[in-house]
C-alpha cells in the first residue's frame, strides 16, 4: 500500500499519512506508517523509517512540500524502523532531530555526531509552538521503548501514537482504518502483550492522552482509530495485561 | 505558669519537674510545648541528661538563626539581583533588586510593576515575553541555560543582565533566579548586529570573552564545542572547570577530546556569546579526566559551525573536471569537500575565464561502492579563495535532477558513515 492518505486539511494545516512498506516478507507483514505534517511553508516528518525505504518517502513528501522545508523530524524511540534513516535526513534537509533524550548518545551509530542538530525531548516531555497550535510530546516511556513519545497535534487533534496501538494484519486483509474494533481487537493483542513493558505504563499513557482532545490515534504499524474507536482503544488499552504483567510466560 | 512564659516568648525552652504523672498534667504540659516532663523525686543523671539536650536545642536553634541572618545578609549583599520566585510569581528579593526598581519590599515591586518580564525589553537573542510564552515558561523549559535580557534602570537607561534559574532542591516550584550586570561590557550593540564586533581593539576583546567565559563557569552554565572531522561536524557540550589568566580548562566527552586533539583547536559557542570563540592553541588534553586546557581566544567575525548542508571530505579515489564555454580542465584538481548543494575543488591553475558567477559543468566520479558514482552537474561560481600554491573554487549547484539528488544523497550518507566509522577508531594519544 503505497498511497497518500489526507487526514487532516483546512488549507492550511495538513496531515498526511504514508504506508511505505520495507518488509518484503508476506508471511511477517508488519505494515509501517509515516506521517507529514505541514503548516503552511513548514513541515514536520514522524517517524519516518529506516533507510530502505527513505527515497520512497521523500518522493512521496515532495508530492506536497519541498525536503528543504522540513523543520523537524521526530523520532518517537530508536528503532532501526523509526529511525534508521538519521544519516540520510541529516544529509538532505538542515532540520532539526527530536527523540527522547536518552537515545540521543546513541545517534552516532546511525550516523550523527553533531548535538547541534539534535532537540533531545527531556522524560517527561514537552510542547513546541507549530503553526497557530503546538505539537505537545507524551511520555510514552516503556510502550515499548524505555525512551519513547507519542506526539500529539493541537490543531488536527490527531495522536501520533508509534508502537501504541500497532496490529499485525495479514497483508491480504490490510486496512487503513478500522471500522469493528472487536473485529481488529485480535491483532493488536499479540503484538501488545509480548511488547508493552506493564500495564502500569498503560494506564500513565490513557491517563495522559484522556486529557487531549483526540480525534485520531495513528500507530506506525497498522489502522487508524478514530471517533468513538478512540475512546474504546484507550480503554482496551487501559486494562491490557502485558509484559511484568505475564512474566511467567517469558522467564 | 507555662502558658503564660509561652506567650510572653514562644522560644522559651521549658522543663517541667512534678509528682503528678497524670495524663492531664502531661497533655497540658505537651500542648505548651514542652521540651521535657520529669517525675520527682528527680534522679541527678536524668536531671543533666535533660539539661543537656535542652542547652543543645538552644544551641541548634541560635545557630540557626545566626545562619539564616548570614544567609540573608550575603542574598542582600549579593551584586547580583536575586529573587526567589514560584509559578512565576516573585516571593522574596534581595536588596539589589529592590533598589533596582525603587521599591522597599517585594509586595510594592508586585503591586507596582505585576509580572516582571513585562520588562524584559524585546531584543533579538534576548529573553522577553513572546505571544504564546512568557519568559518563565521559556526559562522553565531550558533549565540550567543563560538568557540575555534588557531591563531599564531608574534612570531609563537600559542594562544588559544574565539571567539564570536555579531549582531549590527538594522544594516544588521554588527558584532562585539570578540576574548579572554585564552592561559594562559593551555587547548589546554586537548582538543586534554581529558584524559591528570590533575585532581590532585585541585586548578589549580578550577581556570579554574572559570576562564572559568566568559568566559561564560562575554560573556552572554550559557551552557547545564544535569540531570537524574530514568535514563530518562533531558538537558536543563542555563545562568549564577553570580559568587562569588566558588559559581555560573544559570537560567535556570523549568524542569530543579525541576531535579536539585531531583539530588541535576548536570553536566554542554558547547563548552568552555573540560570536563563535576560536581556541587556536591547545596546551593539553587529558583523557583519564575528560579534560583538555586551552589559550589564545578570540572572536570570529564568521559564523562557521552553522552549515546549510552536510559536508563530507571524499575519500581520495575520486576524479573531478570543470567544463567552461566547452573546454575541459581536469589537470590537478581534488574536492575538498562535497554536500548535496555544493562543492568546493582544490586546484593548481585557474581554468580560463573562470570568475565569480561563471556557470560551469562540473563532472563528478566518486569511488564510494563497487560501481563509481558518476554525474555532471551545472554550477555557479560562489568564491574563487586565491591560495600560496593554489586555487580553492566553490561552486554552488544549479537545481539538481531527482537522480542526481539521490546520487550525491546516497554518497555524501554513506560517506558520512565511514567518516564516523573512521573517527571512531581513531585512537587518542597522550600529550
Amino acid at each position: 500500500m503505497n498511497q497518500d492518505k489526507i487526514l487532516f486539511d483546512n488549507g492550511i494545516h495538513k496531515c498526511i499519512m504514508f504506508s511505505i512498506d520495507d518488509e518484503s516478507d508476506e508471511d511477517n507483514f508488519l505494515a509501517v506508517n509515516q506521517y507529514l505534517l505541514i503548516h503552511g511553508n513548514d513541515a514536520i516528518v514522524i517517524d519516518p523509517g529506516s533507510a530502505a525505504i527513505y527515497y520512497d518517502l521523500c518522493e512521496a513528501i515532495e508530492r506536497h512540500i519541498p525536503i528543504e522545508n522540513i523543520k523537524f523530524v521526530f523520532f518517537s524511540h530508536q528503532d532501526p524502523d523509526v529511525a534508521g534513516s538519521i544519516s540520510e535526513w541529516s544529509v538532505s534537509t538542515s532540520s532539526k532531530f527530536v527523540l527522547p533524550g536518552i537515545w540521543q548518545r546513541f545517534m552516532s551509530h546511525y550516523g550523527v555526531l553533531d548535538i547541534e542538530r539534535i532537540f533531545a525531548i527531556p522524560d517527561k516531555g514537552t510542547q513546541v509552538p507549530f503553526g497557530e497550535g503546538h505539537v505537545q510530546f507524551l511520555p510514552a516511556h516503556f510502550l515499548h521503548s524505555p525512551g519513547n513519545f507519542s506526539l500529539y497535534d493541537s490543531q488536527s487533534k490527531i495522536l501520533f501514537s508509534g508502537d501504541i496501538g500497532a496490529a499485525v494484519v495479514p497483508p491480504m486483509e490490510a486496512y487503513k482504518e478500522i471500522e469493528d474494533f472487536e473485529q481488529h481487537r485480535p491483532y493488536l493483542e499479540g503484538f501488545h502483550k509480548r511488547y508493552m513493558a506493564s500495564n502500569i505504563f498503560c494506564q500513565a499513557w490513557v491517563e495522559n492522552a484522556r486529557k487531549l482532545p483526540v480525534s485520531i490515534i495513528a500507530p506506525q504499524h497498522g489502522a487508524l482509530f478514530r471517533e468513538e474507536n478512540v475512546t474504546t482503544f484507550l480503554n482496551w488499552f487501559e486494562t491490557l495485561e502485558c509484559g511484568t504483567d505475564n512474566i511467567e510466560e517469558l522467564y | 505558669m507555662l502558658a503564660k512564659i509561652k506567650h510572653i516568648d514562644p522560644s522559651v525552652e521549658s522543663i517541667i519537674t512534678s509528682a503528678y504523672d497524670e495524663k492531664k498534667y502531661l497533655l497540658k504540659a505537651i500542648k505548651n510545648s514542652v521540651s521535657d516532663y520529669m517525675m520527682k523525686p528527680l534522679k541527678i543523671d536524668e536531671l543533666i541528661q535533660s539539661l543537656t539536650k535542652v542547652l543543645h536545642a538552644i544551641h541548634n536553634k541560635e545557630d540557626n538563626l545566626h545562619f539564616n541572618h548570614y544567609l540573608k545578609d550575603m542574598v542582600h549583599h549579593q551584586q547580583n539581583l536575586l529573587v526567589m520566585v514560584s509559578k512565576g510569581e516573585l516571593l522574596f528579593a534581595n536588596h539589589m533588586f529592590l533598589s533596582f526598581f525603587g521599591v522597599k519590599d517585594i509586595g510594592t515591586f508586585n503591586d507596582k510593576y505585576g509580572d516582571l518580564g513585562r520588562h524584559f525589553i524585546k531584543s533579538k537573542g534576548f529573553l522577553y515575553n513572546q505571544k504564546d510564552l512568557n519568559w518563565f515558561t521559556q526559562v522553565q523549559r531550558e533549565p540550567h541555560q543563560l538568557f540575555h535580557i534588557n531591563l531599564k534602570d531608574q534612570e531609563g537607561k537600559i542594562r544588559h543582565f544574565i539571567l539564570k534559574m536555579d531549582h531549590i532542591p527538594e522544594k516544588k516550584d521554588l527558584y532562585i533566579l539570578s540576574m548579572s550586570d554585564i552592561t559594562q561590557l559593551n555587547l548589546l550593540t554586537h548582538f543586534e548586529d554581529k558584524k559591528t564586533l570590533d575585532l581590532k581593539d585585541t585586548a578589549l576583546i580578550s577581556d570579554t570573552i574572559l570576562n564572559l567565559l568566568n559568566i559561564v563557569l560562575h554560573k556552572k552554565s554550559k557551552i557547545k564545542l564544535h569540531n570537524f572531522y574530514n568535514g563530518l561536524a562533531i558538537t558536543n557540550i563542555g563545562y568549564i572547570t577553570e580559568i587562569e589568566y588566558d588559559k581555560i580548562t573544559i570537560k567535556t566527552s570523549h568524542n569530543q577530546l579525541k576531535a579536539i586533539q585531531f583539530q588541535d583547536n576548536m570553536l566554542i559557542s554558547g547563548e552568552l556569546f555573540p560570536n563563535e570563540i576560536f581556541c587556536e592553541k591547545v596546551l593539553d588534553i587529558n583523557f583519564s579526566n575528560q579534560t583538555m586546557q586551552g589559550t589564545k581566544l578570540y572572536f570570529l567575525q564568521k559564523n562557521s559551525i552553522q552549515r546549510k548542508s552536510t559536508r563530507v571530505v571524499p575519500r581520495e579515489d575520486h576524479t573531478v573536471y570543470l567544463e567552461l564555454n566547452n573546454q575541459r580542465f581536469q589537470n590537478d584538481m581534488t574536492i575538498k569537500d562535497i554536500s548535496v548543494d555544493a562543492i568546493k575543488i582544490e586546484c593548481k591553475a585557474l581554468p580560463v575565464g573562470l570568475k565569480h558567477d561563471s556557470e560551469i559543468i562540473v563532472h563528478i566520479i566518486l569511488e564510494n561502492s563497487k560501481v563509481p558514482l558518476k554525474t555532471k552537474i551545472t554550477s555557479k561560481v560562489l568564491r574563487i579563495d586565491e591560495k600560496p600554491e593554489s586555487f580553492f573554487v566553490v561552486l554552488i549547484f544549479d537545481t539538481l535532477l531527482q537522480t542526481q539528488k539521490k546520487i550525491l544523497t546516497n554518497y555524501v550518507a554513506r560517506r558520512q558513515m565511514q567518516l564516523i566509522q573512521e573517527f571512531k577508531g581513531l585512537q587518542y594519544e597522550p600529550r
